[in-house]
């Protein structure tokens, strides 16, 4: 039975904020398996725009834009591959003087960055709409393993935090001396050289954070499961809707594949 | 002395895995829990592995060649390390890297720890005002760690720490991205610890002569002094390369003495020879 100040609290919150974590991961998981079920490109950009919608509603959509950029260089360079050598590449599209690019091709790449733009969009939804205690918590409460918890989180928050990362590397070049970077070139000519520390600071701080977890008992089995605060919108109708979903999705993926 | 009250470090070496000298070598000393214990050194001086060792990382997070005893009263690293760490409370260095990362607000923070160790929400809750009341935390406990300066991070961690009352404290470096009024009231909420045993690496000779009971002095692995600050700072004062408390370098200029015939390190002692001239 719910409290009267949980109920005004829960009637208070917005829409996105009433669904609870594990539906917006299982929505994640239609979303992507429905991507790879569909093979119209159409059919996808239907998909990509019920994304949009799904963060506009929310509104989240301007914060998602930017990893949408962060993804756009990959999937710039895709169409550009297999538009190029695909290996049915049979349909001339266009040509650039010498240089033929194909239909097939990047009807391909174009379908390959449809599917991204999905789970990339998605998984903005998940993560903007909700904080990770939250998520820790819920999921914990659902009778997950911290030790589960923790994994799934941190490579749910790895991409922000080497963004962050990103953007303090740049800042100290910026103020050695290197100008703003305006173009997409420009900006990856800067990017290629420091991935490597990038990399590097970012597995530093794992490893830091690794020591630390161990020293505050992390792993202790004495461990007190928190109390959720916040009830959800129909959580368990939705995580057997959308669980039901996911495993028809997965076998009419696995049923094209056969009969392909 | 009753051998639970302790702290016994017995010929400790260190030696990290690929370098071929010792991080520590052949330390021995013994001194009474309940006590405060700076612990100073220049660079590469082997202070953070000392830390290390005395809060268990070293070996059992981290890898490395350690021979010799470690006894904090009753616990050893070396022994049920599980058993160990709940007794001992640790600030890294590197403070940022310290926070769980999975805790929205600096309350999630400090809960985190007790959590883990079992305490109830409600027994949980109150420890963490207590610890951030002590951190001059407790108008900050809704925002998000990571929104937090470099100073209100290091208070952050220490609270993290405090909130389960710990009967050690071992802290490297806590106070490095202070501003002058945060590490004022640090060092004066430190000097006000009693009964609990505390290591703290700091920079800060002049407010660890005010404060510590001990002052170990470490170079290049070795331990070359330990005993009193005043005792300390006079013997390392000629022939080390270290720095020393303004307190002492005043009163050496001005060759004031105490009876015993060294020169003060806390501001008391140096009043008290003006004092005695007069």
């Amino acid at each position: 039975m719910e409290k009267p100040e949980m109920m005004q609290e829960n009637l208070t919150r917005p829409w996105h904020e009433r669904i609870d974590p594990v539906t917006k991961l299982l929505l994640i998981a239609v979303l992507t398996l429905l991507s790879f079920v569909l093979t119209n490109i159409f059919a996808e950009a239907a998909l990509i725009l019920a994304t949009i919608f799904l963060l506009l509603f929310s509104g989240k959509l301007g914060s998602s834009m930017k990893a949408l950029g962060f993804c756009a260089f990959m999937i710039l360079t895709m169409l550009l591959i297999q538009g190029l050598f695909y290996p049915h590449n049979e349909t001339l599209a266009f040509s650039l003087g010498a240089i033929a690019f194909y239909q097939e091709g990047l009807t391909y790449a174009a379908l390959l960055g449809c599917r991204i733009i999905v789970i990339v969009l998605a998984t903005n939804f998940f993560m903007r709409t909700t904080t990770i205690s939250e998520n820790a918590k819920y999921l914990e409460n659902a009778g997950m393993k911290y030790k589960t918890v923790y994994l799934l989180m941190s490579v749910c928050y790895i991409l922000p935090q080497m963004m962050q990362n990103l953007k303090k590397i740049q800042l100290a070049q910026r103020a050695r001396g290197i100008g703003e970077q305006k173009s997409l070139i420009q900006k990856f000519k800067t990017i290629l050289p420091i991935l490597i520390p990038l990399v590097i600071k970012t597995l530093d701080q794992s490893m830091s954070r690794s020591i630390s977890l161990q020293l505050r008992n992390f792993e202790s089995k004495k461990r007190t499961v928190r109390a959720l605060r916040r009830t959800y919108l129909m959580d368990k109708m939705f995580h057997r809707a959308l669980g039901l979903t996911s495993i028809i999705l997965i076998g009419c993926k696995v049923w094209m594949l056969i009969n392909k | 002395m009753d051998a639970n009250q302790q702290i016994v470090l017995d010929n400790l070496s260190v030696r990290y895995r690929g370098e071929d000298e010792e991080a520590l070598k052949g330390i021995s000393l013994t001194a009474k829990t309940g006590q405060i214990i700076g612990i100073i050194g220049n660079s590469r001086s082997g202070k953070t592995t000392l830390c290390d060792v005395l809060s268990g990382i070293i070996p059992n997070i981290v890898s490395s060649h350690v021979s010799g005893t470690v006894r904090l009263g009753e616990f050893s690293p070396f022994e049920a390390f599980d058993e160990y760490n709940f007794h001992t409370g640790v600030v890294l260095q590197n403070t940022a890297g310290q926070l769980s990362g999975l805790s929205d607000t600096v309350f999630d923070e400090i809960a985190f720890g007790l959590i883990n160790q079992g305490m109830s929400e409600e027994e949980a809750s109150k420890s963490v005002v207590r610890a951030a009341c002590q951190m001059g935390l407790e108008d900050l406990l809704e925002q998000a760690p990571d929104t937090l300066s470099g100073g209100q991070t290091q208070r952050l961690a220490i609270a993290s720490e405090i909130a389960f009352d710990p009967e050690f404290l071992i802290m490297d470096d806590p106070t490095s991205q202070m501003d002058p009024v945060g590490r004022k009231e640090f060092f004066e909420w430190l000097a006000g610890c009693s009964e609990k045993t505390i290591f703290i690496v700091s920079n800060e000779v002049d407010d660890l002569c005010e404060i510590a009971d001990q002052l170990w002095v470490l170079e290049k692995g070795e331990l070359i002094a330990s005993g009193k600050p005043l005792d300390v700072i006079n013997q390392v004062a000629e022939g080390h390369d270290l720095y020393l408390p303004v307190v002492y370098r005043m009163a050496k200029e001005l060759g004031k003495k105490l009876p015993s015939g060294l020169f003060p390190v806390k501001l008391s002692e140096l009043k008290g020879c003006f004092d005695d001239q007069n």
